[in-house]
C-alpha cells in the first residue's frame, strides 16, 4: 500500500477529528450517526461483500453489543470497559455461530442469521428479569458518557472498521476471501481453507458492531429490542455497501455518506418519501450499477482482483 | 489526487447539509416536538400532531402567548428512540424553540427527555405513561397521562363503597400491566380490601382456565386484570364458560377499545375498564375540542389528539402563569400548576409524574361504552352489581 492510497482516509480521519470544533450538537449526532452507520456498513462488508455470503443478521451482534453495555454500565462498570466487553460478547457469540452456520451455503446461511437476529430480540423481549423486556433499559445520564466521549469512540470504530477492510483486502486473507465469492469449490480445490477462512473473516465483521451497538445504547441513552434489533437496519447496511461498491476499501464510505446525507435532506420535509427513495435506490442499484458508484470511476479499471496482494 | 477530492466533496456535503437547519428568528414563539409520522406509531402520531396545530390554531386565535404569534417546529421522529434524542438535541440547539412537547411512546420518551434534561429544558409529555420515565430522578420531564399505577383506583374505591372485600388480580407480565398490579395492590392495601388471588401470565396467553376455576373456589368479589385486549377479550369468554362469578369485573386495556363490545356481544355487558380520555368526557372543553376536531379533520378524536391539545394548553397555563419563557420559572410553574384542560386535570408531584388525573372508568351498558367514573365526569351511571350469567 503507497501512501497515496491511504492519503484520503487520513485526510477524512483529520476532518472528523476536527469537526466537534466547528459543529453543533446536532450535528455532531449527525456525523456520529453517520460513522455508525460506516462502521457497521464495513463490517457487513467484510464478511459479505468480501465472501458473498450474504447476513441478513448482522444486527444482531449490534443487538447483543447494545444489551451488554447497557447492561454493564447499569452494574457499574466503565462506559469503555462495557463497549469493550460489548464487542467480547458479540465476539464469542458470533465465533461458535460461524463454525457452525457457514457450513451452509447460498440462502441457507442468509435465513440463519435472519433467525439468529429474530433469536437475539425475542430473548432481548422475554428475558424480562435480566433485560426488562419489551420496555427496554433506560440509562441513567450521570453515568453516560459525554456526546463528545461518543463521538470519538464512534470515529475510532469507524477508521477501525475501514483499516480493517483495507488491510484484509491487499492480504492473502482477502485474495482468499474473494477466492471463495467466485467458486467455493475452486477455491478449496486450489487450497483455500475456505471454512477457516469464512469463520475469521465472520468473527471479525461481528466484533464492530458489537462495540457500536454499546456506544449506541450510550448516545441514545435507552434501547428497546425492536430498536436494536432491526432488521431496517441490516437493510441499510447492504444499501450502503452495494451502493459504494461491494467488497471495496471505499465503497461503503461513500454508500453511508451519500445514504445518511439524503436521508437527512428529505426526511424533514417528506416523512414518507425518503423511505420510498430508499426503496428505488436499492432497485436501481440493483439493475444499473450491480457493482457500486466506485464502478464508475475511471481510475479504479486497473485494480483488477488478480493483481491484489502486493500490487503498489 | 482524483479520489481525495471525490471523496472530500461527499463529506462536505454530508456536513453542509447537516448545517442547514433553518433557524428562525422572528419574535414568534416557537414550540418544538417530534411526532411519529412513520415508523410503528405512525398513526396515532398523526392524530397527536392534529391535536398540536389545532391548539396551535386556537391559541393563535387567541392572541397568542403573552401577545407573540405561537408557531409549531416539529420533525417526524420515525417512532425511534435513537432518532428522537437526535430531533430534541436539534430543537434546543439548532432551532433554538422556546418550548418543548415530549414524543409518542414511553420508549422514545425516555430517550428524548435526557436530552431535555441535560439541556435543563422542561418537557411537557404527552405520550407516555410508563412510570419508568419519572423514576430517574428527572427534573425536567412532566406528565399529562394518567400513570398506570392509578388506573383502576377508581374502580377499587366503588368495590369499597359498595361493601365489596375479596379481590382477585391477575396481570400479563409486560410493564404496563405489572405497573398496574403494583398499583392494584397499593390501592387495595390502603382501601382496606383483600387481595385473595394474584398472578401472572404470559403475554400472549389466552388459555385462563386453570386459572379461573382457581378463583372461582376462592369467590372474590372483584376480579381486576392488568390485561390488554385479547386477554381480556380471551378471559371473560372462559368466566363465562365455568360460569366464574364477581360483581365487577375490571380490565386495564381491553374494555376500553371499540372492539371489546362487538367481540364479546352479551358478554361485555357490565365489563368495566380504563381510559385515558373520551370524547363524551363531562368536562369543560371536552365537547367543544371533539366537535372542533371532528370538523377539522373528519373523524371522532382519540386520546392521542386530545393528549395533543391537553399538552398546549398545560404551556398556556405556564406561561400565563409565570408571564415568561424563562425555564427556570417555568419548571417551577409546572411543579405547581393546577389545571384543567380538555384532556383532564394536570396536577404532578414532585417527580413530575402525573397524579391529578384520575383513571376514567368506562363500562358497557347496552351494547356500548360510556364513562361512568368519576362520577363528576360521568356521562352515565354505574350499572351494579355485575348480572349473573344465568339471567342474561
Amino acid at each position: 500500500m503507497s501512501l497515496k492510497s491511504i492519503a484520503p482516509g487520513i485526510v477524512l480521519a483529520l476532518l472528523a477529528v476536527a469537526a466537534p470544533a466547528m459543529a453543533s450538537d446536532y450535528q455532531l449526532l449527525f456525523l456520529l450517526q453517520l460513522l455508525m452507520m460506516i462502521a457497521l456498513a464495513q463490517s457487513w462488508n467484510l464478511i459479505s461483500g468480501m465472501t458473498g455470503y450474504v447476513s441478513l443478521g448482522h444486527t444482531a451482534f449490534f443487538g447483543v453489543g447494545a444489551y451488554a453495555g447497557a447492561l454493564l454500565l447499569q452494574w457499574g462498570f466503565p462506559w469503555w470497559l462495557a463497549i469493550f466487553k460489548g464487542a467480547g460478547i458479540a465476539l464469542l457469540v458470533a465465533a461458535p455461530l460461524g463454525v457452525l452456520t457457514l457450513r451452509l451455503r447460498g440462502p441457507y446461511f442468509a435465513i440463519a442469521m435472519l433467525g439468529l437476529n429474530e433469536i437475539g430480540r425475542l430473548v432481548a423481549t422475554l428475558w424480562v428479569d435480566l433485560t426488562q423486556g419489551g420496555d427496554g433499559i433506560p440509562l441513567s445520564p450521570a453515568r453516560l458518557p459525554t456526546l463528545l466521549q461518543n463521538y470519538y469512540t464512534m470515529l475510532t470504530l469507524a477508521v477501525l472498521a475501514t483499516s480493517l477492510i483495507a488491510w484484509v483486502r491487499y492480504n492473502r486473507l482477502g485474495l482468499e476471501l474473494r477466492a471463495i465469492r467466485e467458486d467455493e469449490e475452486a477455491a478449496e480445490m486450489v487450497g483455500v481453507n475456505t471454512t477457516r477462512n469464512k469463520v475469521i473473516a465472520f468473527a471479525l465483521s461481528a466484533v464492530i458492531p458489537g462495540a457500536a451497538g454499546a456506544v449506541y445504547a450510550f448516545y441514545t441513552s435507552y434501547i428497546d429490542p425492536v430498536s436494536v434489533f432491526a432488521p431496517a437496519l441490516n437493510i441499510q447496511m447492504i444499501v450502503m455497501v452495494l451502493l459504494g461498491g461491494s467488497g471495496t476499501v471505499w465503497g461503503p464510505v461513500i454508500g453511508a455518506v451519500l445514504v445518511r446525507t439524503l436521508h437527512e435532506l428529505t426526511w424533514a420535509q417528506f416523512p414518507a418519501l425518503h423511505l420510498a427513495l430508499l426503496g428505488v435506490l436499492i432497485v436501481a442499484i440493483v439493475l444499473f450499477l450491480p457493482k457500486g458508484i466506485l464502478s464508475l470511476a475511471p481510475w479504479r479499471r486497473r485494480v483488477r482482483p488478480d493483481r491484489a496482494p502486493g500490487s503498489p | 489526487m482524483k479520489r481525495i477530492h471525490f471523496l472530500l466533496a461527499g463529506f462536505g456535503v454530508g456536513i453542509a447539509l447537516a448545517s442547514a437547519g433553518v433557524p428562525a428568528q422572528t419574535k414568534e414563539i416557537v414550540v418544538g416536538t417530534s411526532v411519529a409520522l412513520t415508523g410503528k406509531y405512525a398513526r396515532t402520531g398523526q392524530e397527536q400532531l392534529n391535536g398540536f396545530q389545532l391548539w396551535v390554531e386556537d391559541v393563535n386565535r387567541r392572541g397568542g402567548l403573552l401577545g407573540r404569534k405561537v408557531r409549531l417546529a416539529y420533525y417526524d421522529d420515525e417512532s425511534k428512540p435513537d432518532t428522537g434524542a437526535k430531533l430534541y438535541e436539534k430543537l434546543i440547539t439548532g432551532d433554538k424553540v422556546d418550548l418543548l412537547i415530549g414524543p409518542y411512546s414511553s420508549g422514545v420518551t425516555l430517550a428524548a427527555s435526557t436530552v431535555a434534561e441535560k439541556h435543563r429544558f422542561p418537557i411537557i409529555s404527552a405520550g407516555a405513561s410508563s412510570s419508568k420515565i419519572w423514576a430517574r430522578g428527572y427534573k425536567n420531564v412532566f406528565g399529562l397521562y394518567t400513570p398506570a399505577t392509578t388506573y383502576m383506583d377508581q374502580i377499587l374505591a366503588l368495590a369499597k363503597e359498595k361493601g365489596l372485600k375479596r379481590v382477585a388480580l391477575i396481570h400479563a407480565d409486560t410493564a404496563f400491566p405489572r405497573d398496574v398490579a403494583r398499583g392494584v395492590e397499593a390501592s387495595a392495601k390502603r382501601l382496606g380490601l383483600e387481595l385473595v388471588f394474584k398472578e401472572e401470565y404470559g403475554k400472549a396467553s389466552t388459555d385462563f382456565a386453570a386459572m379461573i376455576l382457581k378463583i372461582k373456589a376462592l369467590k372474590p368479589d372483584v376480579v381486576v386484570g392488568g390485561s390488554y385486549l385479547p386477554d381480556s377479550t380471551a378471559f371473560m369468554r372462559q368466566a363465562r364458560e365455568y360460569q366464574l362469578y364477581a360483581k365487577i369485573f375490571a380490565f386495564a386495556v381491553g374494555p376500553g377499545l371499540p372492539d371489546f363490545g362487538p367481540n364479546l356481544g352479551a358478554i361485555a355487558e357490565g365489563v368495566m375498564g380504563n381510559s385515558q380520555w373520551e370524547p363524551t368526557l363531562n368536562l369543560p372543553g371536552v365537547k367543544t375540542f371533539a366537535k372542533q376536531y371532528e370538523q377539522r379533520y373528519g373523524h371522532v378524536p382519540g386520546y392521542h389528539a386530545a393528549g395533543g391539545y391537553g399538552a398546549g394548553q398545560v404551556l398556556e397555563a405556564a406561561v400565563k402563569m409565570t408571564r415568561s419563557f424563562d425555564r427556570d420559572k417555568l419548571r417551577r410553574a409546572l411543579l405547581k400548576l393546577d389545571t384543567t384542560t380538555a384532556f383532564g386535570r394536570y396536577k404532578v408531584d414532585a417527580t413530575g409524574m402525573q397524579l391529578g388525573k384520575p383513571g376514567y372508568t368506562v363500562q358497557w351498558i347496552g351494547g356500548s361504552r360510556h364513562v361512568i367514573l368519576p362520577p363528576s365526569v360521568a356521562a352515565r351511571k354505574t350499572t351494579y352489581p355485575f348480572k349473573p350469567w344465568d339471567k342474561r
